[in-house]
């Protein structure tokens, strides 16, 4: 359901009012900008993307609806322009999907600025696991959308997404059980 | 051995973990970027189009504007819209020309004048149109002159007189 609060930042952009604007963007962009990155892996990327998003939700906000939360709603601009940009990308973009095959930026902030251990190994292996799958556990787990939340961002059905969600913790559960060999049986 | 490595990591504890995971950073200019972004992206306001006289170049960023739910006049323009939508398709379906039924009773006279080569304007002719569409054209009632067939026949064609008789055998 749509906050009080979403319904009104989205009448006064409308009116060209740059305050809520800025007040959108601030409580809205730090999420965006994560899940891009979740999905992109790429910081620049993300970065970009996240610009592309808010240029989009500028354009749109005359025919947002109020069904579904303004997060909700820029989730699913930003995940059509990933997918926008991965296409564009082409095939070549498409092998680099494993990040144990991809030789780690200087810049990732994966790399850089997890101190913990554990999170830097959690997160190299929802990186190394296909699109699609990371997609639903980002969504679900790391940016905290209920099944409904994101049946609107990825439009599919709720039980479908619990599925993949499901389907895609097992996966991770066996990348995780075959890097550690002491659990292995 | 490592703490995370005793621990068996079943289903609830992996999607704790999911969950605790530490945000990854976010960069610090993005935020004055987006911000300074939105001055020459937010869409132009509807009062200030409705006051400026030379808005035409404008139009198609300000139509979404325009169109929300929340425009006091939208649905006065989408009933009248809709109501000149409906009185053209009105006047369409009154000003469309009769059927095939009311053509086999056409104006004598003017058939007339049509089969005496005249040059009335309101004349259904074109210049596609062949001798064999103006014959059919005319009316049943309409004089001609009697058809004679061009070719004379001279006998009805039998299968016993088409067929030489040594073919049969």
């Amino acid at each position: 359901m749509p906050e009080p609060n979403d319904q009104r930042l989205a009448k006064d952009p409308r009116a060209g009012c740059a305050e809520a604007c800025a007040e959108l963007v601030r409580g809205h962009y730090e999420k965006v900008y994560r899940f891009l990155l979740h999905l992109t892996r790429d910081v620049h990327a993300a970065e970009d993307l996240t610009q592309e998003t808010f240029a989009a939700a500028w354009a749109k906000l005359a025919t947002f609806q109020g069904r579904a939360a303004l997060g909700t709603w820029l989730h699913r601009i930003a995940y059509t322009k990933f997918i926008d940009a991965r296409r564009a990308e082409g095939r070549a973009a498409i092998v680099r999907e494993s990040l144990l095959e991809t030789p780690v930026s200087p810049a990732d902030p994966i790399e850089t600025m997890m101190a913990d251990e554990e999170a830097q190994r959690l997160y190299q292996l929802l990186y190394s696991l296909d699109v699609s799958e990371r997609t639903v556990l980002v969504l679900h787990y790391l940016q905290g959308l209920s099944y409904r939340e994101m049946a609107s961002v990825l439009e599919e059905s709720s039980g479908t997404l619990k599925w993949r969600t499901s389907e895609a913790i097992h996966r991770l559960r066996v990348l995780l059980n075959d890097e550690v060999p002491d659990h292995a049986t | 051995m490592p703490p995370e490595r005793s621990e068996k990591p079943g289903p609830e504890s992996l999607e704790a973990r999911l969950r605790r995971l530490p945000p990854p950073p976010v960069p610090a200019d993005l935020e004055a970027r987006l911000l300074a972004a939105i001055p020459t992206l937010v869409p132009f306001p509807v009062e200030k189009f409705r006051a400026s006289a030379s808005g035409g170049a404008l139009a198609p960023r300000v139509l979404p504007a325009l169109t929300q739910p929340g425009s006091p006049g939208r649905w006065v323009r989408w009933i009248g819209g809709v109501s000149a939508l409906a009185a053209a398709c009105l006047l369409i379906v009154l000003a469309w020309p009769k059927s095939d039924g009311q053509k086999s009773k056409p104006d004598p006279q003017k058939n007339h004048l049509a089969a005496a080569g005249s040059t009335d304007p309101v004349s259904p002719q074109s210049p596609q149109d062949t001798p064999w569409l103006q014959a059919r054209r005319a009316p049943d009632d309409l004089k001609l002159a009697p058809f004679t067939w061009p070719i004379e026949e001279t006998r009805p064609m039998t299968v016993a007189s088409s067929i030489p008789g040594d073919l049969l055998d």
